[in-house]
């Protein structure tokens, strides 16, 4: 855990796009999460703040451009500060 | 044994001594091959060998529709065509929406092929079962819309079903569309196969019913499907394809300034948000489809005011970020140029892009450019260039002639043409994913995302891949052409496939209210085989493993800046994705199907029937 972790938690950057811009109503936001969070948590925090369902198929997300489910750990892969996290729906080719 | 969806005929004419005639479908065809781009890959075996040109009389335009299209279900508008692709010079395959294919199939037929070629312009009527033949003369010159408008006014109904050509399809300008409905044949250079034929458009309207087993079921359906799609498909509606700019741009995937990076700094100007409130008019629906993902939109105002067009993705970033180009009503004014002249967008953007490069380098001077300063971002130089093209002047005669020719006759420019067997990108950059490299490398018409096998989905979010390996991607890009290549033999849109149950491992329940015959669990080795009898076509016209390649800016150059900065796809990395990519389809290490895998897929059977 690096020095600035310890002393302000975990600092990530929630970009969101497309339709879910229109939900979050911003583009773009810096949060806190405590010492140790996961992805878990930031999912739960995305629901209780926005009514996101990050489980919903429709829904994509994104830890430093690859896919969430794509981590060994999946939803309890720990998160760290300067993460960047980007939530869109479901991209599906056409 | 089938007892529905299917006419089991199709209409033959030729254009040169203006004969037509009515005939069977073998059914066990249709059995092994479904319909669509299967059966016309099957046409295309038997009539359209190795030594004919494209633009030689000896060409066809095989049209197919598959079993459901037409049907009372969501976006049953889809039919496909085969023909040997001016372009790139080797097999094309192609679909389409509009209401064309329903209105063939309810004229009592499944498939249209067009032979010979007329003597002076014309264009052909189909009314039910009866065909007629008219002067075309008149329209020499009309736009692609105004020439549909035309051939619905000489059939005496305004809701007839209409494809044509533009003036670039007439001057057989290699990347030329045909026109269906506004929707298009758009890759691979169709329209200047019907300019060749002196064919300008096709006018049908049929008034028969296509016959189903059980329509109560297939209503059911239909009302299940609609629900599903009103949710999953929201974001559709709300923006179309456009939404994807933001989210590829964002992943590190975008077309920009001819590929040479991947991310596109000023996105926001051209993103699906900026198309929603600034240029938005209405959406547009496919036959009896709730998605109406088509978005018309409008330029209200500026230098380009007035200027109207169905924006897709593809559309918006070749002819913008990979131009350089941050306003979004300068697309707008491109795409429309693009329709009336007749021009495929993605190949049009493509040939935009590389002759800004050429000109920053200094490659190529005003002198090859009319005089129009040829710089990235510029609109003027933008809708200047597609007019050179579309008139095939200065530059533009080169590149009308397709990317096979350019790179021919102008080597050193190789290293900023960005194309697979002739065939322009597609509005991904492979680096960003690269599975979508192999995509590209192996799709059946070349740098094709949607014949070749849509993977950003899987690769980020299946928990089996990661974007930036090799491991798997073979068999995963196979999995996903043969997907495709069965949805495309249906006559449905991919949007619609998951709600109507063709997925992976798909449902028989359409097919069996349909036809009576539900095709499970067959339908992924009807896609198989599809693909491989795609294959032996291409190995027939000299098609190897040394084709199934990347252009050297994909495999030598980084990307330099945005999210993906620092990723390349080298070909050694390539050629491992390959190497799986063929054992998983039974190809010997040339690209060529293995004896055991045509055994295999019932292909030896088939095509010993020819």
């Amino acid at each position: 855990m690096s020095k600035k972790d310890s002393m302000e938690g975990i600092r990530v950057q929630l970009k969101y796009l497309s339709i879910i811009r229109d939900k979050t109503e911003r583009r773009l936001e810096e949060v806190s999460f405590p010492h140790g969070s996961r992805l878990r948590e930031v999912a739960a925090w995305l629901t209780q703040k926005y009514d996101l369902d990050l489980l919903d198929h429709t829904v994509m997300a994104t830890l430093n451009g690859r896919g969430w489910n794509q981590f060994p750990e999946k939803l309890d892969t720990k998160i760290r500060t300067g993460d960047v996290i980007t939530i869109f729906p479901l991209v599906s080719g056409g | 044994m089938f007892q529905g969806a299917y006419l089991g005929k199709l209409l033959r004419i030729n254009l040169s001594d203006r004969k037509y005639r009515i005939e069977n479908i073998p059914e066990k065809d249709l059995q092994e091959l479904l319909g669509g781009r299967g059966i016309s890959a099957r046409y295309y075996y038997n009539e359209i060998g190795p030594d004919v040109q494209p633009l030689d009389e000896a060409n066809k335009l095989i049209f197919f529709t598959g079993p459901l299209t037409g049907l009372p279900l969501p976006s049953t508008t889809k039919f496909q065509l085969a023909t040997k692709s001016p372009e790139t010079r080797m097999y094309l395959c192609s679909n389409s929406g509009g209401d064309f294919g329903p209105h063939l199939k309810r004229c009592g037929f499944d498939g249209l092929i067009i032979e010979g070629k007329a003597p002076e312009w014309t264009y052909v009527t189909i009314r039910d079962g009866e065909v007629g033949f008219g002067d075309a003369r008149p329209w020499e010159g009309y736009s692609s819309n105004r020439t549909l408008e035309a051939l619905r006014r000489a059939f005496g109904n305004p809701k007839a079903a209409a494809l044509g050509i533009g003036p670039a399809g007439e001057r057989l300008v290699r990347i030329s569309y045909i026109n269906v409905d506004s929707r298009a044949f758009g890759r691979g250079g169709p329209g200047a196969v019907m300019g060749s034929k002196k064919l300008k458009g096709i006018v049908v309207m049929g008034s028969g019913r296509i016959p189903v087993v059980d329509g109560a079921t297939l209503e059911e359906i239909r009302r299940g499907a609609i629900k599903e799609l009103k949710i999953t498909r929201a974001n559709h509606t709300r923006f179309g394809t456009a939404q994807y700019i933001e989210v590829i741009n964002e992943l590190g995937c975008m077309p920009a300034r001819n590929f040479q990076t991947a991310y596109f700094e000023e996105a926001d100007g051209v993103d699906g948000h900026a198309m929603r409130e600034r240029y938005w008019e209405k959406n547009y629906a496919c036959y009896r489809c709730p998605v109406a993902c088509g978005k018309v939109c409008v330029v209200r105002e500026g230098p380009h005011s007035g200027a109207r067009a169905r924006t897709e993705y593809e559309t918006v970033a070749l002819l913008g970020p990979n131009c350089g180009i941050s306003d979004f009503g300068a697309i707008v004014k491109a795409n429309q140029q693009c329709d009336e002249i007749g021009l495929d967008t993605m190949s049009t953007g493509n040939a935009v892009a590389l002759t800004m490069e050429l000109f920053e380098r200094g490659l190529i001077t005003k002198e090859d450019t009319a005089g129009i300063e040829a710089r990235f971002g510029s609109p003027v130089a933008l809708l200047g260039l597609i007019e050179l093209i579309g008139e095939r002047k200065a530059i533009g005669h080169l590149l009308a002639e397709g990317m096979y020719h350019v790179k021919q006759v102008k080597p050193e420019w190789r290293p900023y043409i960005l194309e697979v067997k002739g065939l322009p990108f597609a509005a991904y950059d492979p680096r960003g994913f690269y599975g979508n490299g192999l995509t590209y490398g192996t799709s059946s018409r070349g740098a094709c995302h949607n014949v070749g096998g849509w993977t950003i989905r899987a690769e980020l979010q299946s928990g089996e891949y990661d974007r930036f390996a090799v491991k798997g991607k073979g068999r995963l890009v196979k999995t996903i052409q043969d997907n495709r290549a069965y949805i495309d033999s249906l006559g449905i849109c991919t949007v619609v496939r998951g709600a109507l149950g063709f997925s992976d491992n798909p449902t028989g329940g359409v097919m069996n209210a349909a036809a009576g015959y539900d095709f499970t669990p067959e339908l992924m080795d009807i896609g198989a085989r599809i693909y491989t009898l795609e294959r032996l076509i291409l190995n027939r016209e000299g098609i190897r493993r040394k084709d199934d390649r990347l252009p050297e800016r994909i495999t030598r150059k980084a990307i330099p800046s945005g999210p993906t900065r620092g990723r390349i796809l080298t070909q050694e990395m390539y050629e491992v994705m390959l190497e799986e990519y063929y054992q998983a389809r039974g190809w010997d290490r040339d690209g060529v199907p293995e004896e055991k895998t045509l055994e295999m897929l019932g292909l030896k059977g088939l095509l010993s029937e020819a």
